[in-house]
């Protein structure tokens, strides 16, 4: 397998894609104090989107080596993580959309439930093997964990969509933008769970799986720029003594 | 969205366009040659007809899209870089922008809070350093400033009550009450008399500028017509007028002017406009005052056709001792106060004042006060 130089690319794609996606969660991790909650909920699901990452690129690497077995392992704990997005983002958007955080821990626990379940159906129904490209490796999940993942995930696709179009319509109406970073909050995971339906159902297999993994990573890198340019932004490099 | 990357201009996009030369154009290169030396390996194995074989022509389309792909992962890594380049060098130098705006305009107790080990640091220290400099200059000058206005203040107390002495004692020996003087006498008396009028007006003068620095020039306004008060004025200029053959005009508003404004005060500055415009407009020239009324406030315009301000020294005719190059070639007197204590009256009362002026051709100064105080 070593020859096949693609799925190492697409496992470096893969690993920049976590890099970005976890310095920009432990970026704002780390100025939690100053940030609100939501943001602070918003960092964990950047952390656990980076940890999947990380797990996706260490099966490509395995697969590149041609180490079967710690690819399927990788895939597995690669696919936990895929899951455990869906209560860290539904707890971010239920306490951002609602302002409850009753309502947002009811909601992460039906999630934290269908993660359960998703992982039952690993161990009844096991992991399918799908196709070996130039680019992709071949494990994919069972049907009954793909569809308890498009379950899971396309309510909050739509949550995302739909507060993104209600902000942006709120812009025009009252043309006072408050915080035009927050766009790029819900961009990040729109793109994220646009093209992560489209990659778990192996439906991308071939350079279309890296040039998409590739947009992720632009998104996350602009996602990182955001906060960065906002941290700059905040920081007051004048200081008058008289106030 | 606009926001966000408006700061980085024209360093981001140099930034970008070298990182693209330094990176995309080599891995372009190396990319080619890289393909090439594949076609050329798989060409020696198999000989011309191996892209014949389905397997071949799928690596050799695997590895073009592969090279596009990392064309576009440069391309996404070079955006990036640059921007996190630009904006971490422009942010701290806009706000050194801002900085050196605020010393600017006088606020001396700006810091700029950048202790990173690069030039960026090194010019934050340098703008302290510098603003610090400033700072005790700025304190040393006031402290001097103080000194002076006070000693102004003081000499002019002292000069005004033996002027004032002078000033009854030419009267009385002019109008013959201590006996009959010669025609001689009289004419030697007089020149006398309008010198020491001169002095008391420099001193009364610089007694203003000095209650005007200290902050005691204080204003006590009631209701007045301002048309009466023009036309006082107007009329206390009528001899020197008719001694310098200068022609006055008065356009009055058509509306009725009642206000509230100080008096003497409004009195001096027309009084000042006035006599600049008579005094610097040639024999045979005209003088016209007018006022009108515009969005609650009333404007005066006093144009002449008389010397006009030199275009380089058009920035410093309202500050003190200010006379222009051309009036004092013309031989004429003045303290160059006049127009210090004009911007400082209207000023007060809440209005601005302003001019036109082209050397040699006249100009025209206009002032505004608010109709409700």
């Amino acid at each position: 397998m070593m020859h096949n130089t693609g799925m190492l690319f697409t496992g470096l794609v893969s690993l920049l894609v976590s890099t970005s996606a976890l310095v920009s969660g432990l970026f704002i991790f780390k100025r939690k104090k100053k940030e609100d909650e939501n943001l602070t909920a918003y960092s964990y699901f950047l952390v656990v989107t980076g940890v999947v990452w990380f797990f996706v690129a260490l099966e490509l690497f395995a697969s590149w080596l041609g180490y079967e077995m710690l690819q399927r392992v990788f895939f597995i704990v690669d696919q936990f993580f895929v899951f455990c997005t869906g209560p860290v983002l539904a707890y971010y958007l239920t306490r951002k959309m609602f302002y409850k955080r009753g309502l947002a821990t009811y909601i992460t626990a039906v999630y934290i439930f269908a993660v359960i379940l998703a992982m039952l159906s690993f161990i009844k129904y096991g992991i399918v093997e799908g196709e070996v490209t130039y680019f992709a490796s071949k494990f994919q999940p069972n049907e009954y964990a793909f569809a308890i993942f498009v379950c899971m995930l396309a309510p909050l696709l739509f949550a995302v969509v739909f507060d993104s179009v209600s902000r942006v319509v709120r812009w025009i109406v009252s043309k006072k933008v408050t915080n035009p970073y927050s766009f790029f909050y819900s961009l990040v995971i729109v793109v994220y769970l646009a093209i992560g339906i489209f990659d778990e159902q192996g439906l991308i297999a071939n350079w279309g799986l890296v040039f998409f993994r590739l947009i992720d990573a632009a998104v996350f890198l602009m996602a990182y720029l955001t906060f960065y340019f906002q941290h700059l932004r905040e920081e007051h490099f004048l200081e008058d003594l008289t106030t | 969205m606009s926001n966000l990357f408006r700061p980085q201009g024209v360093i981001f996009r140099k930034i970008l366009v070298i990182l693209i030369f330094l990176s995309l154009v080599p891995v372009a290169f190396s990319a080619f040659l890289t393909i090439s030396t594949y076609q050329g390996f798989l060409v020696s194995l198999g000989g011309e007809s191996v892209f014949a074989n389905p397997e071949a022509a799928q690596l050799k389309q695997n590895i073009l899209m592969q090279i596009f792909l990392i064309l576009f992962l440069l391309v996404i890594l070079i955006v990036f870089a640059s921007s996190l380049v630009a904006y971490g060098i422009t942010r701290p130098l806009s706000s050194l922008v801002k900085g050196v705006k605020q010393v600017s305009v006088g606020n001396y107790n700006i810091r700029f809070r950048i202790k990173s080990k690069d030039e960026l640091g090194e010019l934050a220290m340098a703008f302290n350093e510098m603003v610090l400099r400033l700072k005790e200059q700025r304190e040393r000058e006031e402290f001097v400033g103080k000194m002076k206005t006070e000693f102004i203040s003081i000499a002019a107390h002292q000069l005004r009550t033996p002027l004032s002495s002078v000033k009854w004692i030419l009267k009385m020996t002019l109008n013959g009450d201590v006996g009959k003087i010669s025609t001689k006498q009289h004419d030697f008396l007089s020149k006398g008399y309008t010198a020491n009028e001169r002095m008391i007006h420099l001193v009364n003068d610089l007694l203003n500028v000095s209650r005007v620095e200290e902050g005691k020039f204080g204003l006590k306004v009631s209701m007045y017509d301002l048309d009466k008060v023009i036309r006082g004025v107007v009329d206390s200029f009528e001899q020197q007028l008719s001694v310098r053959n200068v022609k006055l005009e008065y356009v009055p508003s058509p509306t009725p002017l009642f206000f509230k404004f100080d008096r003497e005060r409004i009195d001096m500055v027309l009084s000042n406009l006035m006599d600049n415009a008579i005094r610097y407009t040639p024999v045979g020239g005209k003088v016209t005052v007018s006022v009108e009324e515009r969005e609650g406030f009333l404007g005066v315009t006093i144009k002449d056709t008389g010397a006009g301000v030199p275009e380089d020294q058009k920035d410093r005719v309202f500050s003190k001792f200010f006379r222009g190059n051309n009036v004092v070639r013309m031989q004429t007197e003045g303290t160059g106060l006049g127009l210090y204590l004009c911007k400082n009256i209207v000023e007060k009362h809440g209005g601005r004042i302003w001019f036109e002026s082209e050397e040699g051709k006249g100009s025209a100064f206009h002032f505004t006060l608010p109709k409700n105080r």
